[in-house]
This record gives structure tokens, C-alpha cells and sequence, in this order.
């Protein structure tokens, strides 16, 4: 039994001895840790990419992201974790935590928090921010304003003659989905387009197929966690609402859609698409 | 038939024990995911300097193992406990909805204490979750309690039972409170409901510690009537022991440190299974010896799991109770199957 | 005349509005060895748990030492009384001299190396057995540690001490049953202590008790020895057995024949069923 309580240590004793050799810190602002998939996505549009050192696992666009040290979900931040990296700065968006674990991380480097709003507003107040922390202003200017041509280019479609009652679904596989009611970024993107929710209530709740139907939405959006999770085979009843009748169903990425990054006038031109029945987005 | 059982000398055992915690304790503090030396970690104890390497050793790393150390040994001490009380080597406190009781005060205040701070036009003090955790492990206890109890006499079969049931109860609410959580508060029952000692800083030592300490100290007081218990309740009390004291003292203690522990860490099973069976192997089954013991090998199984916890995913972090779990499992199903019962 | 060690004055025991016990009245001093008997039901067992405390009794019926039962806490009678009842489980994987150990008084309790823990397993003929785990031990084996377990409570205890046994031998083989109620008779014998014991065993209780106690429907019908007791008309009575008293040189011998009811048939396959 004592072996079995020595091997124990020894294992203890040899992962730490393999955990690595102290460095000496750099110049500032150099080593990035970015907790939130948008904050991550505005780095790389600022060209900064190489300076992350670790992001949290919300953080999958782009696709070199994904080879970065993840530290975690964001809501579940490691203090020692992220301190390991050895950051300059921490990029934390609204909903990182818990709250002890940022306390803690205020105390132990330089942390910023990110403006959260979902909206444009709040997107070209996150580009600055970000811009400011990495010393790269002029780049943040110059995406805001390509950002605001192509936001003006999507307001050329807007307001819409009817808008469609649009159901929102958020989908982690077939168990998983959910409808989205007030209070949530999709809520935040359907009032961006003036695109009235058919669901009433708060939060995202667990879906029925029966409900669909009740609702009979006229444009359903399904934002998947996982892309590839949603198949329209597992919901036949949604064959039976007016917006699968008229082709009107968006399968896009959560990221994409409800990120509130720089891929935001995207997300609006894919919405508006499918809206005014040009194009299925399956 | 089963090998005779062997017992290791007591004295030298316990010291053993005692140093393994003590060298664990310092190894752990020596490993994660940032590199500190010897030197460093000296250093860093003493000195009040606010350089993160040192802050890293004093503010995270130390609150850290002593709360893994208080928890593991609170439930260790627990578990051997209630085996002993309900003379069952396989009893955790589950069995008397401890552990129910605080995951439903714990899921009430992360789904609704927003909604009824709002609500009131309070803010919810940041030690809610501990404290509503806690509050709920004493309250299903008691209410157990008083089940189980008929004309002062408090049946071990009843207190099963009813545990058994007022432990479904509460799992249902929690059920429910689930259902009507939000994604947000989904994750964080989620994460609460996996433990973790991530987040454990002095102040939430200090809030903890009063509890998980009397557990440790005060549960070895009923070593000899438990020693009684072995040979049965009536024979206990031809022995010369007050049983209902006995059970009474038993319970409220459990309640009281696996409450504590189940608010600092969240929930963390095995320990308490685990810890006291490894003992028993060593020294046998007088709970003079088995209660101490079991304290030090739960703070050493939950110290070397911590350690897991932090270095397993760096520079992310394992929830504790996921380890343990990880760990345990198989580890005890081994000793199972090594150790046919008779 | 002093106060003897145990009196039973007036004791009734009714459980789930049925009279266990019925107005029973005894007393008995250390130095006997008494000898409870009576058919099954007839409250036995019932009249020990109620001398050990178990059964709960109304004030006043049960003395011990010339004090009423109620008046003496747990602790106190772990001092002198020590009982030994029908079933004893042990819950964990503990060795037989572990068990023993238990029995020690007060801060005794436990020690394994009391040297009274050997010399007790060695009185009982189990000492090689010391360091096997209990469960694994035979029936009539598990017996004898129990009962130098009961015995090692009281063993240095000071004054007259009360030793009360249920059915204690009944697993053992017929030669280490009568070896081991011959020790605890001579354990009475010896002057300070005090011997119930519950027993099946006419024969048995015949040879070794120095006073029997005949209980019928929990009305105790015969009080004395063990030869004017057990005759052959109380035990067709009580019993219903039919048995006869044989003269020996030894002395005289009960020899019992068999049943005096005839045995019903076993019960026939009611047609129909199969």
C-alpha cells in the first residue's frame, strides 16, 4: 500500500521537474492571453495573431487558433494556468471567471477587460480597446472603418418591407438545442435587423418539437456550438412551418453568428440572405 | 477463506503518514503549472513581497493544498465515521444526505439567488454558494434525522432509509432547478458540481476551516464507542455506551464537516471510500488509530490529486472531483477485486 | 440477609398488546449458575433482554446489587453485568483477539496486548485462533471468542458480577459445549459472579446449573434444582416430552425417549395443483 503512496510522489515529483524552465519577462504587451472567442478573432483582424500566447476553448476562428494552449472555458478560468503562460496582458471578456479567479488574476499581471455589449457599438469599443493594448491604434481605426462600409452596406438592405417572425435555435447536437428568448445575443442580433422573435421568455430554453410547430416561425436560424451538430432530419415536424416551406432556414456557426466579432457584418448579411429568401443557407 | 488480516504497528504508521502528508504537501506546493524552486518556494513563504512568482506561492498555491488538505481530511475522517456508525465499509455521506442537501442549496442560489437578489434589490455576498451548500447539507440532515427518529429511539436502518429518500427529494429539486437554469447557469453547476479547489483563497480558508477542523479533531472523541458499534448496537450499549449519543454526535459532526467541505470544494467523492479502506488495511479497524489515520490519508489522496488537477491539462485545469473521480474508481475497484470479501 | 445480586420483582413485558413476561419473581446471588428453560416462545430470551436492559421493563421490577435498574446508567452496569446475546455480527474484517480486545473495560478497551486477552482465548481453548479475522471463523469458534469477549468485561471487576448468556453454546460441539458451561459453572462456583444462561440443552443444564427456571407462556412454573425441576411430569407438561428418570451409579439420569404428540403427516398435494 506505502508503494503504491510513493509512486504517487514520485510521479508528483517527476511532473514537476518536466514543468519547465523560468524566463525572464520581455518588453510589454508582448505575450497576449485572450479569454473570449470575439476577443481572439479581433486580434487576428489586427494582425497580432503571433502575439497570443494562450486563449480560452470558445476561441476556435480562426482556424490557427486552434493550436494555441487553451487555458479552459472561459466561465472556469486556471489563475496558475494563465499565469503560466507568462502574459503581459489578459484580454477578458464580460462572462470570464469565476470572480475570485479574476480578483486573483488582477492582482497577479495586467488584465483588461473587454468591453461585452452585444452589439456594433459594442464591437468597434472592443477593436479600440484591444488596438490601445496592443499598440496597434491605426489598425484598429482602419478595420473599424472597413467594418462601418460594410455595416452601412447591410443597413442599404434594411429596414425589411415584412420582417419574418424568426425562431432562433442554438444547437449542441440533438439533445442539446435550445430557443433562444430575450436577453441573449440572439436576441441582440434579431434586433439588429429588426427581426421580431417568435419565441416569448428569457434565456435559452430546451426546445420541443411540438413547439416549433406552435410557433410556426417564418425564418428559423440555427447557430451550432458544434458545426455539423444540427440535422434537419432529426426535426420532422419543422418541415411543417411556414419557413421551411419557403426555404427559410439559416445553419450557421455560434461563432459566427452570435460572437459579436469582426465577422459580425457577416453574420448579418448571411441572416438578411435567407430573410429575404435569397438562397437556402443550408 | 480470506488471509489473516496483518496490521502494521500503529505509532510508526501514523508518523509515516503524518510525514508522507508533510513531503506531499511540499512537493505539491513545488509543482504546477509555474516553475518555483526550493529556494523560490522558501523565499516566497516568508516574504511579503508582491512579485507575482511569490504571490503564485503564497496567494494560490498555499490556500490551495491547506484547503485540499482540511477538505480531504474532513471527508477521510467522515467516511470512516459513518462506516463505522452504520457498521458498513461501503457508507459515505451520501448515505445521509449530506451531500444531496448541500448540491441543492448550492444549485438554488446559483439559479435563483440573481433572480432573488433582484428581486429583494440585494447583492448576494460572494460567499452565497458555501454558505447556501452548507445551510443545505445541515437542514436535509436533520430533517433525516427526525424521520428516522420514533420516541426518542433513532433507527440505522431508518436513517438509511430515509436517506435514501430525502436524498431523491432533494436530487429532484435540484432536477428541477436544473431544468430551469440558463446556459450561463448550467456551466457553472456544472463546474460546482465537478469541485474544484481552483478558486480556494485565505479568506475562503478561513470561512472553511473552523468547520473541517472540527470534524478532524473533534470526530476521533468517538473512536471507542465506535470501536463498540463493531460488535453491534446492543452490545455497545452492554459495553457501557450511550448509542443515541453517540449516532447523534456522529451525524451532526458529519453534517457539519462534509458540509463545510462539499461548500469549499464542491462535491468530491471516493475520498471518503477510499482513504478509510486504505487504512484499515494498514492498521485494522480500532477508529482510535483508523480516524486519525484516515484524516492524514485524505489530505494526502486529495493533496496528490490536486497536483493531478494542475498539471494534467496545462496550462488549463482539471475540476479536483473529476480526478478523484478518474482515480478513484478504478483504484478501489482494484482493491476489490484483490481483496475477495469473505 | 444482604441484598442479593438480582431481583425480579413483579416483572411483566407486553409487546404489541401480548404478555411476554408475567409477573415473574426471582432472585439469585453470585455464586449461582441459573439455568433458564422453557420451550420456544415461552419468554426466555425476553427475560434476559429485559435483566440486560434491552427490553424496556416498568420501574422497580428489575434490581441489581439492591438497586432498581432504571437507577443505574450504562456505564455503571458495564462494571459489573456483561451479556452475551443470540446474534453477533461483526462488521468489518477484524481478528479474533481484535474482538476480545473490545470487551476490555474502560481505557483497557482495544489494547490487543492486555495480557488478559490471551489468557482468556487460552481459557476457552481458541488462542491458536487469535490472529484470524473473525468472519472467517466457525460458528461454535466465533461463540467461544464472544464469549471471552463478555467475560474480559468483567473479569477484574470488583464485587459480585452478573454474567447473562443467551443461547451462547448452542453452535458449539456436544464435548466443547459441556467443557465450556462446565467452566462457566465453575466460574460461579467460584463465589462473586453471577451465571444466567439461556439453553436448549436439558441434558446440559441438567449437569452444570445449580438452579433452574422453568418459563411456560412467560408464567416461570418451576424454580429449583435442577433435580426436583426437570421431572419427567414438568416436562411432559411444559414440553409435552416424554422422558424418564434412570438411576445410574453416577446418579440418576434423565433419559428422554422422544415427543409425546405424534408427528403430524407431512402436509399432501391438495388435488388439483400441481
Amino acid at each position: 500500500m506505502m508503494r503504491n503512496v510513493f509512486l504517487g510522489l514520485a510521479l508528483c515529483a517527476t511532473c514537476w521537474a518536466h514543468a519547465g524552465e523560468p524566463r525572464q519577462d520581455t518588453a510589454a504587451a508582448q505575450r497576449v492571453v485572450a479569454a473570449g472567442g470575439e476577443i481572439t478573432e479581433i486580434v487576428y483582424a489586427l494582425e497580432a495573431g503571433d502575439r497570443l500566447v494562450g486563449v480560452d476553448t470558445t476561441s476556435n476562428y480562426p482556424a490557427e487558433a486552434a493550436a494555441l494552449p487553451k487555458v479552459g472555458y472561459v466561465r472556469a478560468l486556471p489563475v496558475e494556468g494563465i499565469m503560466s503562460l507568462r502574459p503581459d496582458v489578459i484580454l477578458l471578456a464580460g462572462e470570464a471567471g469565476p470572480p475570485q479567479a479574476v480578483s486573483q488574476l488582477q492582482g497577479l499581471a495586467r488584465v483588461e477587460p473587454i468591453d461585452s455589449r452585444w452589439s456594433r457599438a459594442g464591437l468597434f469599443a472592443r477593436i479600440e480597446r484591444i488596438g490601445d493594448v496592443l499598440g496597434h491604434t491605426d489598425r484598429a481605426r482602419s478595420l473599424k472603418q472597413s467594418l462601418q462600409q460594410r455595416f452601412d452596406q447591410v443597413d442599404q438592405r434594411l429596414p425589411l418591407a415584412a420582417p419574418p417572425r424568426t425562431l432562433f435555435l442554438l444547437s449542441a447536437g440533438r439533445r442539446g438545442t435550445q430557443i433562444a428568448g430575450a436577453e441573449t445575443q440572439a436576441q441582440a442580433l434579431l434586433d439588429d435587423l429588426g427581426l421580431p422573435n417568435a419565441a416569448d421568455g428569457t434565456g435559452f430554453k430546451p426546445v420541443s418539437a411540438e413547439a416549433l410547430v406552435a410557433l410556426d416561425p417564418e425564418l428559423i436560424i440555427v447557430a451550432e456550438t458544434v458545426p455539423g451538430s444540427f440535422h434537419r432530419q432529426d426535426w420532422p415536424l419543422l418541415e411543417q412551418t411556414r419557413a421551411a416551406r419557403s426555404g427559410r432556414i439559416l445553419v450557421a456557426d455560434a461563432m459566427l453568428l452570435l460572437g459579436f466579432g469582426p465577422r459580425m457584418p457577416e453574420a448579418l448579411n448571411q441572416v438578411l440572405d435567407v430573410a429575404q429568401g435569397q438562397g437556402d443557407g443550408q | 477463506m480470506s488471509p489473516d488480516p496483518r496490521r502494521w504497528p500503529v505509532a510508526p504508521t501514523l508518523t509515516g503518514l503524518a510525514l508522507l502528508l508533510l513531503i506531499g504537501m511540499v512537493l505539491a506546493m513545488l509543482s504546477g503549472p509555474m516553475t518555483v524552486s526550493v529556494a523560490q518556494l522558501w523565499q516566497g513563504l516568508w516574504s511579503s513581497s508582491s512579485e507575482p512568482g511569490y504571490l503564485v506561492i503564497r496567494d494560490l498555491r498555499l490556500p490551495r493544498i491547506v484547503m485540499g488538505a482540511l477538505v480531504g481530511g474532513a471527508l477521510a475522517s467522515t467516511g470512516a465515521v459513518l462506516q463505522g456508525l452504520f457498521r458498513n465499509p461501503l457508507a459515505d455521506p451520501g448515505l445521509i444526505g449530506i451531500s444531496a442537501g448541500a448540491a441543492l442549496g448550492a444549485v438554488a442560489v446559483i439559479v435563483l439567488g440573481a433572480n432573488l437578489a433582484a428581486a429583494w434589490e440585494i447583492r448576494l455576498p460572494t460567499q452565497s454558494i458555501p454558505v447556501a451548500a452548507f445551510l443545505g447539507a445541515l437542514v436535509t440532515t436533520m430533517l433525516i434525522w427526525r424521520v428516522a427518529s420514533r420516541g426518542g429511539v433513532t433507527q440505522v436502518s431508518m436513517l438509511l432509509l430515509a436517506g435514501i429518500a430525502i436524498g431523491a427529494i432533494a436530487m429532484a429539486l435540484t432536477g428541477l432547478l436544473t431544468f430551469m437554469a440558463d446556459d450561463h447557469q448550467l456551466r457553472t453547476l456544472t463546474f460546482w458540481s465537478m469541485g474544484s479547489l481552483a478558486h480556494s483563497r485565505w479568506q475562503d480558508v478561513a470561512l472553511a476551516a473552523p468547520w473541517l477542523l472540527s470534524g478532524i479533531v473533534l470526530l476521533p472523541l468517538l473512536a471507542r464507542p465506535l470501536n463498540a458499534l463493531i460488535l453491534g448496537e446492543e452490545a455497545a450499549v452492554h459495553l457501557g455506551f450511550s448509542v443515541p449519543w453517540v449516532k447523534r454526535g456522529a451525524i451532526l459532526l458529519s453534517a457539519v464537516s462534509v458540509g463545510a467541505a462539499v461548500a469549499a470544494a464542491g462535491q468530491i467523492s471516493f475520498v471518503g471510500l477510499m482513504a478509510p479502506h486504505l487504512v484499515r488495511l494498514l492498521l485494522g479497524v480500532d477508529h482510535r488509530w483508523l480516524i486519525p489515520g484516515s484524516a492524514a490519508m485524505g489530505a494526502l489522496l486529495m493533496v496528490f490529486a490536486d497536483v493531478l488537477a494542475r498539471l494534467l491539462v496545462v496550462p488549463a485545469e482539471l475540476p479536483i472531483g473529476l480526478v478523484m473521480a478518474l482515480l478513484g474508481g478504478p483504484f478501489f475497484l482494484f482493491l476489490l477485486l484483490r481483496q475477495r470479501p469473505l | 440477609m444482604n441484598e442479593p445480586l438480582l431481583r425480579i420483582h413483579n416483572l411483566s413485558v407486553h409487546a404489541a398488546g401480548r404478555a411476554l413476561l408475567r409477573e415473574v419473581n426471582f432472585s439469585a446471588r453470585a455464586g449461582e449458575c441459573v439455568a433458564l428453560l422453557g420451550p420456544n416462545g415461552a419468554g426466555k430470551s425476553t427475560l434476559l433482554r429485559a435483566l440486560s436492559g434491552v427490553a424496556p421493563v416498568a420501574r422497580d421490577t428489575v434490581w441489581l446489587r439492591g438497586r432498581s435498574l432504571e437507577n443505574w446508567s450504562a456505564g455503571e452496569l458495564a462494571r459489573f453485568r456483561a451479556v452475551m446475546s443470540q446474534q453477533s455480527s461483526v462488521a468489518f474484517p477484524i481478528r479474533a483477539d481484535e474482538v476480545v480486545a473490545l470487551g476490555l473495560p474502560g481505557r483497557r478497551a482495544g489494547n490487543l496486548h492486555d495480557p488478559l486477552v490471551g489468557e482468556l482465548l487460552e481459557w476457552l481453548e481458541v488462542a491458536p485462533l487469535r490472529a484470524r479475522a473473525y468472519p472467517s471463523l466457525s460458528g461454535g469458534e466465533q461463540q467461544r471468542v464472544q464469549l471471552a469477549r463478555v467475560l474480559a468485561q468483567i473479569w477484574d471487576a470488583e464485587g459480585p458480577r452478573l454474567l447473562l448468556l443467551d443461547e451462547s453454546t448452542s453452535a458449539l460441539d456436544p464435548a466443547q459445549q459441556y467443557l465450556t458451561v462446565e467452566k462457566l459453572s465453575a466460574l460461579a462456583a467460584g463465589g462473586d459472579c453471577l451465571v444466567v444462561l439461556v439453553c436448549h440443552d436439558l441434558a446440559l443444564a441438567g449437569a452444570f446449573a445449580s438452579r433452574v427456571l422453568m418459563l411456560q407462556d412467560g408464567v416461570l412454573v418451576a424454580d429449583g434444582t435442577p433435580d426436583k425441576v426437570l421431572s419427567p411430569r414438568r416436562l411432559a407438561e411444559v414440553y409435552g416430552l416424554d422422558s424418564c428418570r434412570v438411576d445410574l451409579d453416577t446418579g440418576t439420569s434423565l433419559h428422554i425417549h422422544g415427543a409425546l404428540r405424534r408427528a403430524p403427516r407431512p402436509p399432501g398435494r391438495s388435488p388439483g395443483t400441481r
